[in-house]
């Protein structure tokens, strides 16, 4: 069987190029935007799933790591660690504070850590030692490759001269990362002596851990226990809450752009071959054959894009990633796959106003000269 | 069983628009085409030539009367069985080609048969079999594009044929071409209509088609009747209407001139003549 429109959409390669192109491009910016989404998501919790606890506590009431100050006693990990299961109760301390590196101020979460006790520490390290002592900090990667800041250099962190001993990897937040100093200093320096923002359990177990979440929650007055996956979606919520309205507005204004470009190629192209859809209709075509002819063109199309796109967003995802540690893409199979399923939505779209135009041609049209 | 008659209009009548603004295009045209028949159908411009083409190829409902293909009265089918019926018993041939200009010439044919339903290496050999017989054997694979006015409208006559309708409509199948190929065009369609048995309705201004058809019709203000013979009023000679410079109206009767001495002495006196006549 001719295919018709695989022969219409070959014929003008301008054409084309121009609606390839359009879905290309709309596809690389949903998935620049999703991926960047999901990078982000991904960062965010990644510190609470690499932080080695079972479980997360915080002061009862309070949200997040980030849009809230959760302040508990040092007497409520006493009676934490009373409780059954309980194995070790780590107090967490850490807020954003500003850095100067030589006159630029910089802004990160900083992190009191003990490296003896294991808990809280950074995700990973990229270079130097993870174990910290009293006036020294670990950068993450990102801060350290944008302030081009080196192993053994000196920072300020709130106004106190840290030596710079390891460089981490993993902890970075896009607007700020992860800085990471002695627990010692942290009491001193974010004035939180005698006091945790979170407390890190371990549990003797991994089947008591609900049992220790029930029991904190019941017997600790003020304390609010979460598993880790709990603690982390709630972390999420902090980028969803953000950026997620702003992403799906560009998400909106991507699929537009693929939804009007291949729209209006395939619109020009029908309308120039309306004498020939008119003729295929004299010929005993019926509306229903059209349709796909007009269909399969913006599908194939669409298909094409995406492909290109796809192409374009692992380049782009990749130059930009080395240009700036920030930029943080994350596209999971699953969101290629919806990406793709939105291209094609995007080719049904684009179909209907040439369709609709298709039912409007007369075929008496053959008989005009 | 196919009937002899593939094509019949009875009393058909179109008017377009409606109230102060109705035009009467075609009115109460009786026609039947028989198979092995080429008809000719002329007329001024604006006649409605095109208007009754259009509905004997099931394109245009008529606003009364009826069109007959094989005996079947179409103006009470679906748009869906008129597209069917002009699948398989319609093949059109036009002015302007009207073929697919992304496909090759092979591919325009089989698309004829593809719409019916046909596909596969046969429907593709058929193509190329239809336009062999047409010497257009070394064009197969060429666009539209690259073929001269001639092969294109050989090509669109083996897209027509290709499906083996029972009546070929062809609406000023020469107009495009230079006398040469405009004859062989013709000779093609007349050896359509005796050597395979259809029934071939050409529209057309051109004379040189008259000698080839088997019967030449007249359509003039939508009235369609068998061609007369017109003489000038004044000096006697034989007119083509179709060809004739000069036409004056009297008493409702179109009178045809060889040239304006003799219009202008009619119109002085037109008794004068029409008695002598």
């Amino acid at each position: 069987m001719v295919n018709i429109a695989r022969h219409n959409l070959f014929a003008d390669k301008g054409r084309l190029f121009i609606s390839v192109g359009g879905v290309a491009f709309a596809v690389l910016l949903i998935s620049i935007l999703v991926g960047l989404y999901q990078g982000w998501s991904r960062a965010v919790t990644l510190y609470v799933h690499s932080a080695g606890a079972d479980v997360w506590v915080r002061q009862y009431g309070t949200a997040d790591m980030f849009h809230s100050t959760s302040f508990m006693p040092a007497s409520t990990a006493d009676r934490i660690r009373q409780l059954p299961g309980v194995k070790q109760a780590t107090p967490f301390l850490g807020r954003t504070a500003n850095l100067t590196v030589g006159t630029k101020q910089v802004m990160a979460y900083l992190v009191g850590y003990d490296s003896n006790d294991g808990l809280g520490g950074p995700v990973r390290m990229s270079s130097g030692s993870a174990a910290v002592r009293p006036g020294e900090v670990i950068v993450d990667r990102s801060l350290a490759s944008s302030n081009d800041v080196k192993l053994g250099q000196t920072v300020q962190v709130l106004g106190k001269p840290l030596k710079v001993v390891g460089i981490s990897d993993g902890g970075n937040m896009m607007i700020y990362s992860f800085a990471f100093i002695a627990r010692e200093d942290a009491e001193d320096l974010l004035r939180l002596k005698g006091v945790a923002n979170f407390y890190l359990l371990k549990v003797e177990s991994p089947p008591q851990r609900n049992d220790v979440i029930q029991s904190v929650n019941l017997q600790v007055a003020g304390a609010d226990a979460l598993s880790v996956e709990d603690f982390a979606e709630v972390n999420r919520g902090f980028i969803d809450g953000t950026f997620l309205p702003i992403i799906m507005v560009l998400i909106f204004i991507g699929f537009g752009v693929g939804v009007a470009v291949i729209g209006l190629t395939i619109y020009a192209a029908t309308m120039e071959k309306s004498r020939e859809f008119g003729v295929l209709k004299a010929m005993g075509a019926t509306n229903g054959m059209l349709y796909r002819v007009v269909l399969q063109q913006a599908l194939v199309a669409a298909v094409l894009g995406y492909v290109l796109g796809a192409l374009l967003t692992i380049a782009v995802a990749a130059t930009a990633g080395r240009a700036s540690p920030m930029f943080v893409i994350s596209l999971t199979p699953a969101a290629m796959a919806g990406i793709s399923a939105v291209a094609i939505l995007m080719s049904l779209a684009a179909s209907f106003v040439p369709v609709n135009r298709l039912v409007r041609i007369d075929p008496a049209i053959v008989f005009r000269s | 069983m196919k009937s002899d008659a593939p094509l019949e209009l009875r009393k058909v009548t179109k008017v377009f628009g409606g109230g102060n603004n109705a035009v009467t295009a075609v009115k109460d045209v009786d026609l039947l085409v028989k198979r092995g028949e080429l008809l000719l159908i002329m007329g001024p411009s604006g006649s409605g030539k095109t208007t009754l083409l259009t509905m004997a190829g099931c394109l245009l409902r008529p606003t009364s009367g009826t069109v007959l293909i094989d005996g079947m009265d179409t103006t009470r089918m679906s748009d869906r069985e008129l597209s069917k019926l002009r699948q398989r018993s319609i093949g059109f041939v036009f002015q302007s080609f009207n073929l697919l200009s992304a496909l090759t010439a092979q591919q325009n044919v089989e698309v004829s048969l593809n719409l019916a339903g046909r596909n596969g290496l046969a429907c593709q050999e058929e193509s190329a079999r239809s336009l062999d017989n047409l010497g257009l054997a070394a064009r197969r694979h060429f666009r539209p594009e690259k073929l001269s006015g001639g092969e294109k409208q050989r090509v669109s006559i083996a897209r027509a044929l290709v499906k083996d309708p029972d009546i070929v409509l062809a609406d000023e199948p020469t107009a495009n071409l230079d006398s040469r190929r405009g004859r062989e065009i013709v000779e093609v369609l007349k050896a359509i209509a005796g050597g395979r048995g259809k029934a071939v309705i050409v529209v057309s201004h051109d004379h040189r088609i008259r000698e080839l058809a088997d019967r030449v019709m007249w359509l003039e203000d939508g009235r369609l009747e068998e061609m007369k013979v017109h003489r000038d009023p004044v000096c006697g000679m034989e007119i083509d209407p179709a060809r004739a410079s000069r036409s004056l109206t009297h008493n409702g009767v179109t009178y045809y001139f060889c040239a304006e001495g003799c219009q202008r002495l009619f119109a002085e006196d037109p008794n004068r003549f029409l008695k002598a006549g």
